[in-house]
């Protein structure tokens, strides 16, 4: 991918900034104009969400970006708000609304659908001027971007873990409850502690209890209402279909009667009975429901009265609240204990199947050895194996870590690009960072003039570079003035 | 203070109108057509099947044993009420119900009036009598007093045991009278009752009157519920038994005993069974023996044999008894 040119408009003032192919330095040479700003533009504008920088609001700006990439040859991105990109490809605009479809249009750019490739490509183009020089395998690109190794391997290898990662998340989330769990109950047990009893067990609980019991009396005389209805109507329409039959019955002296509603035995009584029994059962049912509203008027009000009168403050409301859910300590601290145990498990499966067999890794490794050689920082024999994947970054001094950091985003680079067939542009925010003298800048310009010559170069920074062709885009005192 | 003493007075009034009212409904229940409280002749008027009436005037003093300060002027508004009362319907009685124990106050007749009396003007002494003669001269057109009686209902503290204990008692005669043996039914009748007469005397509409039905059928609803094991069960079921089978199964027997379709059928076939046995014997015999036939009216799911031949036993047992209750209720209060 190559990025040509960006186009940026604060109110009245415009600008538009063209790159080359190859090496671009974006110059000033004093520090606050702007360079940073323009590198975060162009991020912003591809769907990233990256912070503002102090001097420009991004979502004020108009920002026109424009690319070249592998997939679909040049694509416009036009970006004023910070909910959507509108995208135009051979002259059919599209609209991605963020964060939701930045997969969507990052899909497009890159020509993968693999999220796991997708979420960590940042981090292995781009390198921030404060976070991107300590960032090799874990850990966050800028702002809220992240970068995992393991996932990129995952993503390139075509690793399918996404019901491991599932789990996970669950467990991680089903941890985070528990954890909160745990406060909560420590804090009620403080409560206990000091004042030598669990505050009010009685009021909440019985009104809950007695509300409770109201609403299955309360339900049960319902059913038994709807039971009455029912046989009632059942009756009353026997009642007609024997007057309407008009039967006449002999008696054994020979009398002839006529069958009616009136002379059916027990007929009548079983509707005044079921009439009488309803009666009864409303007045039950409205004297139950009463006390139910009662109750729940009561517990709702209860609250709001105690924290207008003053009687108690809202800590006191909280300490009643907390002390009438029941909670066991000990069983939640063991129900935590488990679920970290079983995520540990999970995470180390994950890895394990990340780092094993992996042709992906060994290639990255190959290629991180090779450079870290090349910056004069050790070689096969002094690099570990599995050095890919450390964490551990306390020994790493500031120049060394800033060419370790290095080496590994260009691996990255070359891995991505053998799986995906893309050359994904450097960009980088600073490279003469405090601490890194010109000799080891020198060694890193070597490394980029040989192996890189065929990506685009994105510099920002107040030094120049030994480059054979440089494209310097000069920042004089504000970023956006008329060019 | 004073208008909360005065409101007491005319709740504590009102509840002493309202079970003086029950008193004399089942005083006179048998001839009983309807019941009015604060109607448009009296504070109680009961109809009664011939189309008389019988009226009472309601007088109640919160601290009736100590207190005598108003009864004569209590006695002599009932008379003058009571006699325009008369004027307007064809009374047969003409009743001051009090909880007064000296009604008169007078030394005399003090000792007639202990406990629940009941005092024609005939069975007065002369000097109570003359007290009572004493305020009809004042009034025009006075009541015919061969139908004129004192009545007291003993009704006093707020310890509800003692303040209504001559209500239960009257209501305990009228259950024993209808040969009904069931636990609690006093108290209930009683809650009931109260309700039921409260309500109707707090209806402005004068019309509105308690039938002699609503008073008398929600007995008939207590005396067959089914959750009630009857003594004539005990002897078929183990009492756990019965209650899991009604617990479980409840509206299934309500419904069986209330639908007539199905108790028409058992009623008929009780009708024509035949029993060796005493009669008081015979719908226990009924249910044992003829369950059987009633097996295929019953599909439910999940019941074992045994617990369905109790069901269909119960539910026998229960629509026959029930026919033999209603009646005996209807013929004791002759409905």
């Amino acid at each position: 991918m190559i990025i040509k040119s960006i186009r940026l408009k604060e109110g009245f003032f415009e600008r538009t900034f063209v790159f080359s192919n190859s090496v671009n330095l974006i110059h000033s040479r004093k520090n606050s104009c702007g360079k940073t700003t323009l590198l975060r533009f162009m991020l912003y504008v591809l769907g990233y969400n990256v912070p503002n920088t102090r001097k420009i609001k991004f979502k004020n700006c108009e920002a026109e970006l424009v690319v070249e990439c592998e997939a679909v040859g040049e694509v416009t991105l036009f970006r004023q708000s910070e909910i959507f990109i509108e995208v135009t490809i051979n002259n059919e605009k599209q609209t991605f609304v963020l964060p939701e479809q930045q997969n969507d249009l990052h899909k497009i750019i890159f020509g993968t659908e693999n999220s796991d490739i997708l979420n960590n490509l940042l981090g292995a183009f781009y390198v921030d001027q404060e976070k991107g020089w300590t960032l090799l395998n874990r850990g966050i690109v800028i702002g809220s971007i992240h970068f995992n190794i393991e996932e990129l391997i995952r993503g390139l290898s075509g690793l399918d873990c996404a019901d491991l990662i599932r789990k996970e998340a669950r467990l991680s989330k089903e941890l985070e409850k528990y954890r909160q769990m745990f406060s909560v109950a420590q804090y009620r047990e403080s409560l206990a502690a000091d004042t030598g009893d669990l505050i009010t067990e009685s009021y909440e609980e019985a009104t809950n209890v007695v509300e409770s019991q109201l609403l299955i009396r309360q339900r049960s005389l319902k059913a038994e209402l709807k039971r009455i209805d029912h046989t009632l109507s059942d009756n009353k329409r026997f009642k007609k279909y024997v007057a309407d039959m008009k039967l006449f019955v002999q008696a054994p002296d020979g009398t002839t009667f006529p069958v009616t509603e009136n002379n059916i035995v027990g007929l009548n009584d079983s509707i005044d009975l079921l009439i009488a029994k309803r009666k009864l059962v409303s007045v039950d049912y409205a004297a139950v429901s009463s006390q139910l509203e009662l109750v729940q008027k009561e517990k709702d009000n209860e609250f709001e009265q105690i924290a207008f009168f003053k009687t108690a403050t809202q800590m006191e409301i909280f300490d009643r609240r907390i002390a009438n859910i029941p909670m066991n300590q000990v069983a939640i601290k063991k129900e935590i204990t488990r679920l970290e145990k079983e995520r540990k498990e999970v995470r180390d499966e994950i890895s394990s199947k990340t780092k094993s067999n992996n042709s992906i890794v060994s290639a990255i490794s190959k290629t991180i050895v090779n450079y870290l050689t090349k910056l004069g920082l050790g070689d096969k024999d002094t690099i570990p194996a599995g050095y890919l994947f450390t964490s551990n970054l306390k020994e790493l001094s500031g120049a060394i870590m800033h060419k370790t950091a290095f080496a590994f985003r260009l691996a990255y680079i070359l891995a991505i690009e053998d799986a995906l067939k893309i050359k994904l542009p450097i960009i980088l925010d600073s490279p003469s960072g405090k601490e890194v003298d010109q000799a080891n800048i020198a060694l890193m310009t070597e490394l980029l003039k040989r192996d890189f010559s065929d990506h685009q170069l994105i510099i920002a920074s107040i030094f120049t570079y030994d480059f054979d062709e440089v494209n310097t885009i000069e920042i004089k005192e504000r970023l956006i003035e008329v060019n | 203070m004073a208008k909360d003493r005065r409101a007491n007075a005319v709740v504590f009034g009102f509840d002493f109108q309202v079970n003086a009212a029950i008193v004399l409904m089942l005083e006179n229940i048998e001839d009983l057509k309807s019941l009015r409280l604060e109607g448009n002749y009296e504070d109680i008027e009961l109809e009664l099947a011939n189309n008389q009436y019988i009226l009472a005037q309601a007088k109640a003093v919160e601290r009736a044993s100590s207190d005598f300060n108003n009864v004569r002027a209590n006695l002599q508004k009932s008379l003058t009420s009571l006699s325009e009362g008369e004027k307007k319907v064809d009374a047969q009685k003409l009743i001051l119900i009090t909880n007064s124990p000296n009604p008169l106050r007078e030394k005399v007749s003090t000792n007639l009036f202990t406990g629940d009396a009941r005092r024609d003007f005939s069975s007065l002494p002369d000097s109570s009598q003359q007290i009572i003669n004493k305020y009809l001269d004042d009034i025009n057109k006075p009541l015919d007093l061969s139908k004129f009686m004192i009545q007291v209902l003993p009704f006093e503290t707020d310890n509800e045991l003692e303040r209504y204990k001559i209500v239960r008692r009257c209501i305990d005669d009228f259950i024993g009278d209808l040969n009904l043996n069931i636990v609690g039914l006093s108290k209930r009748l009683m809650n009931l009752w109260q309700n039921e007469v409260f309500i109707n005397g707090t209806k402005k509409d004068a019309d509105i009157k308690l039938q002699k039905a609503d008073i008398v059928w929600p007995i008939m609803v207590i005396a067959t519920d089914v959750e009630r094991c009857d003594d004539g069960l005990v002897d078929l079921f183990d009492p756990s038994t019965y209650d899991e089978i009604v617990r479980q199964y409840k509206s299934t027997i309500d419904s069986h005993c209330e639908r007539c379709e199905f108790f028409t059928k058992v009623l008929s076939d009780y009708n024509s069974f035949i029993c060796t046995k005493k009669p008081s014997e015979k719908p226990l015999a009924f249910a044992m023996e003829k369950w059987k036939s009633y097996l295929s009216e019953f599909q439910i799911d999940k019941i074992d044999t045994e617990t369905l031949q109790g069901l269909i036993q119960i539910i026998l047992y229960t629509i026959v008894r029930n026919r033999i209750t209603i009646d005996r209720i209807k013929r004791g209060v002759k409905l």
